[in-house]
């Protein structure tokens, strides 16, 4: 029996705004326990939420890229739970009526993963659990609360279960950072918690239209970590339906802190979140011209220059380019296409240079006569090629170094490093002198001027 | 429209109120007698009525993203009943 | 020598503007008579001391927030807690230079008609302290009435401001939703929420009204005013078309001294010249409570899901994070805020949703509709504002439907988002009678007009006849 998986993910990112999602308390991450809070985070008597245009604004552009269709109408609305992060005994979220609707998002594989929806949400407060092991919740003692947290605008993103497979849900992760990323919504960073996602799993008989129940993956924070995790669900559930058994649904808690740890299970009963229509917020009904103006906006972004690069390019390279963040530089570096992706993704990568100090059209020229010069003469100049006034020039021409000021040095250090060998030519062994011309040769990467070299050489050894 | 005991005790968790039971006894019997008087809202056949969550007709209320001086540490803690450091204090969640 | 009872907050303004007394002066005096006449009334549940402002001072109903002073909204879940900032209605009263006198009694969270809600006892009519002031704004209604604030603000959810003035003799305003602010206000429903002026006079309530009514930034769901606040002056009636609707003023459980109370004002309004006819509300009235007792609760217990003891107010300490919730809320709150808690949490519960709340929600529009529907043949409608007198105290605390149908006449239109003025419109038995007034949405100059010109024809002693 062949099996294929179905994957879906729910991606919860942090909003890049200065303020919080409906106050203005002014977002810093790492300040000092509840210095980030108001009486509207803190839910006071009395108080009410004001939304963050900027962030409604952020959620627009981010449903265009993610080509979802724009609700003419959009409603707010409370989801009830208690928990001491939980400020106002629910959360201010949006349910039946979100923002962004029906979209899409393309892989660099071409694959298309549908878009559920994405709508606008408060974040709750930070728990620390003290007084157990390891900060988590079994043995605490008390639970501090900080409210710092309380309020961030956040994104949450669903997709359809259209992933097939642990890779391909990690490359969405990666093309779907790198896209907020370049929006510049959000820093997606997961070790500071600004992008995390559930996964929710399940397999079907190949070629079958069936859902069937699935399991939900929650808090693992690495793209790797989720892969793992999806590979080893995908093959528990097969086992289980190859023994003859039932998938139940539940819940795996993944420990963050320890990959291989199994997860804990729950069946977690279904929530009543008593959904009800947020009374001190109205609706939202973004004007076509917004809308507009935010579609106006739109780079091109890292999914759409991967289509465009792979028509010059193999699929795969223009796909590392772009992820890599040089796909920019490859389109201002002159020459052979392949030949400058190829270097920009492999040697020239290695060097760690910042793309966006690099000339590209000296680049260029490097690149092109990579053939001509030895290989290691290759590797200086493009570390070099950082460097302001960067010139292919200088590594290039017929190669050499002709210049006495340059090889005088060089011929010294030789000769300092080799004392027997000087004892011995000056006693006669006059052949070594071969021997250091190499050594000279091996210093300059063979470009020294040869002549000139033995002539130094000759001179310093008389004495 | 009578509320069953286990519908009160139910709500009551939902609600984390820790009714004794005498409280069920009492509040459940008055909660039936008002859940009929309300079920009178079944009477009206409104399929095709829109719902009204607003008495105006209000859209698109936002706010810029300028900051505003947040509380001060005694401020927020002011009102606290159990505080450490700079964390309010509850017992273990 | 201040006299408290009959000085009127225009007078008082009088006073001040010639220099006869500073606002001190008036807050000081105010002070004393609370200390000699508030033990038998309970009115205030916290007295300021201080006199911060120059102006005539008032009572705030404490579900007003207000800076550094306690504020408990009537519960013993918010015992202790003061505010670290503002309500923006008690921020323009101070703006205006209003000194605070103090903070009134009411209904726990508002939810009551009588004050025997209260978690700090009931409040007492200065008409006869074995009666009810009203409710939930009954503290409020109780100290202008008996002389200990010369206006107050209290807040109307179902009836709140109407039902307390009409019971006392007084004066109140429940302002078009969205004209005054609900930030800083302890929210009870806040789809209907509305703070507003209880005042000896109807041209007091419009100076009251003009302090705290516009925009909020702070309140998403606030408007400015249509056109400024305008001080009634006219004493007639011309070519106002007054509607009486009929399952108003016929409904069940109307006293015979109130319906004929509010006829002799209707026949006075004919006096005046308006033109008098008859309307229909086919339902308003009828499904009016049903729409709103599934509302209001509903929202109640979504707001007041954050009495937790977690932040701020009284925490029952023991057991773990649940218990806590649990045993924290079931001290603090009372029966009335329990009941409707759980009624609404119902109401909301999976599988109820539809039935209740959105039913209701759909209630709602027809109920709007039909008030649309009236008012375009007529500028105002009129009405008894309560049932009944003001009634004994227990009277109706062991049957919590009986003291809904308190609220009976003051719901519909609150439900349909529109303003009302109750004013004294004679006595039944030696107590108060309201008379109701509602007009379309932003109406209050209009309903301050009318108000006005019948109160000045009725010429209603609001000074209780036993303390004068």
């Amino acid at each position: 029996m062949s099996w294929e998986p179905v994957i879906g993910l729910e991606i919860h990112i942090h909003l890049k705004t200065r303020t919080k999602m409906f106050c203005r308390c002014e977002l810093e991450y790492g300040a000092q326990e509840n210095s980030r809070t108001c009486p509207v985070c803190l839910a006071h008597p009395g108080t009410l939420p004001v939304p963050n245009r900027r962030a409604i604004e952020m959620t627009i552009l981010l449903g265009h890229a993610l080509q979802c269709e724009i609700a003419p109408h959009s409603v707010f609305h409370r989801k009830h739970y208690f928990y001491p992060d939980l400020p106002k005994g629910y959360q201010i979220s949006q349910y039946d009526e979100p923002l962004c609707v029906s979209g899409r998002f393309t892989l660099a594989d071409g694959s298309e993963v549908g878009i559920t929806r994405a709508h606008l949400e408060e974040d709750a407060a930070k728990n620390v659990h003290m007084g157990g092991a390891g900060g988590r919740i079994a043995g605490a003692d008390r639970t501090l609360v900080d409210y710092n947290r309380a309020g961030t605008p956040l994104v949450e993103i669903v997709t359809e279960p259209d992933l097939r497979s642990s890779e391909q849900a990690k490359r969405f992760l990666q093309l779907l950072r790198q896209t907020v990323v370049e929006l510049g919504i959000s820093d997606a960073e997961m070790e500071k918690g600004s992008l995390r996602f559930d996964v929710n799993v399940s397999i079907r008989p190949e070629g079958s239209e069936e859902l069937r129940t699935r399991t939900e993956l929650k808090n693992m924070n690495s793209f790797n970590f989720a892969a793992k995790g999806i590979e080893r669900e995908i093959k528990r559930q097969i086992e289980i339906y190859e023994s003859g058994g039932e998938v139940e649904q539940e819940t795996m808690h993944f420990d963050p802190g320890d990959e291989s740890a199994p997860p804990l299970r729950s069946k977690e009963e279904a929530q009543d979140y008593r959904y009800l229509p947020e009374p001190d917020l109205v609706p939202l009904e973004p004007e076509r011209e917004l809308v507009e103006r935010l579609r106006g906006e739109l780079p091109e972004l890292p999914g759409a220059r991967i289509a465009r690069l792979a028509d010059e390019l193999d699929p795969e390279l223009a796909e590392g380019l772009v992820t890599s963040g040089r796909d920019r530089l490859f389109e201002q570096v002159p020459g052979e296409r392949r030949a400058v992706a190829n270097v920009l993704m492999n040697q020239w990568a290695a060097t760690g240079v910042d793309p966006a100090v690099v000339n590209a059209d000296e680049l260029g020229k490097l690149i092109e006569a990579r053939d001509r010069i030895p290989r290691a003469a290759f590797t200086e100049a493009l570390e070099a090629s950082g460097e302001p006034g960067f010139e292919a020039e200088r590594f290039l021409g017929d190669g050499q170094i002709g210049d006495t000021a340059d090889l005088e040095p060089l011929v010294e250090q030789v000769l300092a490093a080799n004392p027997s060998q000087v004892k011995d030519y000056r006693g006669g062994k006059e052949g070594l002198l071969g021997f250091f011309v190499g050594q000279v040769m091996k210093e300059t990467g063979g470009r020294a001027n040869p002549k000139l070299v033995n002539e130094l050489l000759r001179e310093k050894l008389k004495t | 429209m009578a509320i069953t005991r286990d519908e009160v005790l139910h709500v009551a968790r939902l609600a984390r109120l820790a009714l004794t039971d005498e409280e069920v006894e009492r509040l459940g019997a008055q909660l039936s007698a008002i859940l009929e008087a309300v079920g009178k809202v079944a009477e009206l056949d409104l399929e095709g009525v829109e719902p009204t969550s607003h008495p105006l007709d209000l859209a698109n209320v936002s706010a810029g993203d300028e900051p505003r001086p947040s509380l001060s540490a005694d401020e927020v803690f002011a009102n606290a009943p159990d505080r450490e450091g700079n964390f309010f204090r509850v017992p273990p969640a | 020598m201040t006299d408290t009872l009959r000085l009127t907050a225009e007078a008082a303004m009088g006073l001040i503007e010639r220099g006869e007394a500073s606002g001190a002066e008036l807050h000081g005096a105010y002070l004393d008579a609370v200390g000699e006449r508030d033990g038998e009334l309970h009115a205030y549940l916290t007295t300021v001391e201080k006199a911060e402002g120059d102006g005539v001072p008032i009572a705030l109903k404490d579900v007003i927030s207000t800076k550094g002073v306690e504020t408990t909204a009537g519960s013993k879940i918010l015992a202790g807690y003061k505010p670290v900032f503002d309500s923006t209605v008690a921020a323009r009263c101070k703006k205006a230079g209003l000194p605070t006198i103090g903070k009134t009694n009411m209904d726990e969270f508002a939810m009551g008609s009588s004050t025997e809600n209260s978690a700090y006892g009931p409040s007492r009519n200065p008409w006869d302290p074995t009666r009810v002031p009203g409710g939930s704004s009954g503290g409020s209604a109780a100290a202008v009435a008996g002389g200990l604030a010369p206006w107050a603000l209290g807040s109307d959810t179902g009836g709140s401001i109407k039902q307390p003035a009409a019971l006392c003799g007084l004066v109140g305003l429940r302002p078009t939703y969205g004209t005054v602010s609900r930030f800083g206000i302890v929210a009870f429903a806040s789809s209907l929420d509305q703070v507003g002026p209880l005042t000896k006079t109807v041209r007091d309530a419009a100076l009251l009204y003009r302090i705290i009514a516009g925009r909020d930034p702070l309140d998403s769901t606030t408007v400015d005013l249509p056109e400024p606040v305008e001080l009634p002056e006219a004493e007639d009636l011309k070519g106002l078309r007054v509607g009486v609707p009929t399952e108003l003023n016929e409904a069940e459980g109307i006293e015979p001294g109130v319906t004929e109370a509010v006829q002799s004002a209707i026949k006075l309004c004919r006096e005046l010249g308006a033109e008098v006819g008859e309307t229909s509300l086919p339902r308003s009235v009828e499904f009016g409570m049903p729409c709103y007792y599934l509302i209001a609760p509903s929202e109640a217990s979504s707001n007041l899901a954050r009495y937790d003891g977690v932040r701020y107010g009284p925490r029952a300490r023991n057991g773990d994070i649940r218990e806590m919730y649990m045993q924290t809320r079931d001290e603090g709150f009372g029966d009335e805020p329990k009941r409707r808690i759980m009624l609404g949490t119902y109401a909301l519960s999976a599988g109820y949703y539809d039935a209740f709340y959105g039913q209701a929600q759909k209630v709602r529009t027809v109920i709007r509709n039909e008030f649309a529907a009236a008012l375009e043949q007529f500028d105002v409608l009129i009405s008894p504002t309560s049932p009944t007198v003001a009634f004994p105290l227990g009277a109706r605390t062991e049957n919590p439907l009986a003291m809904y149908l308190s609220d009976v006449l003051a719901i519909p239109p609150n439900m349909a988002g529109l303003p009302g003025l109750s004013i004294p419109c004679g006595l039944s038995e030696g107590l108060p009678v309201g008379l109701q007034l509602i007009g379309p949405q932003f109406s209050e100059n209009l309903l301050f007009r009318t108000g006005h010109a019948l109160e000045r024809a009725l010429d209603f002693d609001y000074v209780p006849e036993r303390l004068r």
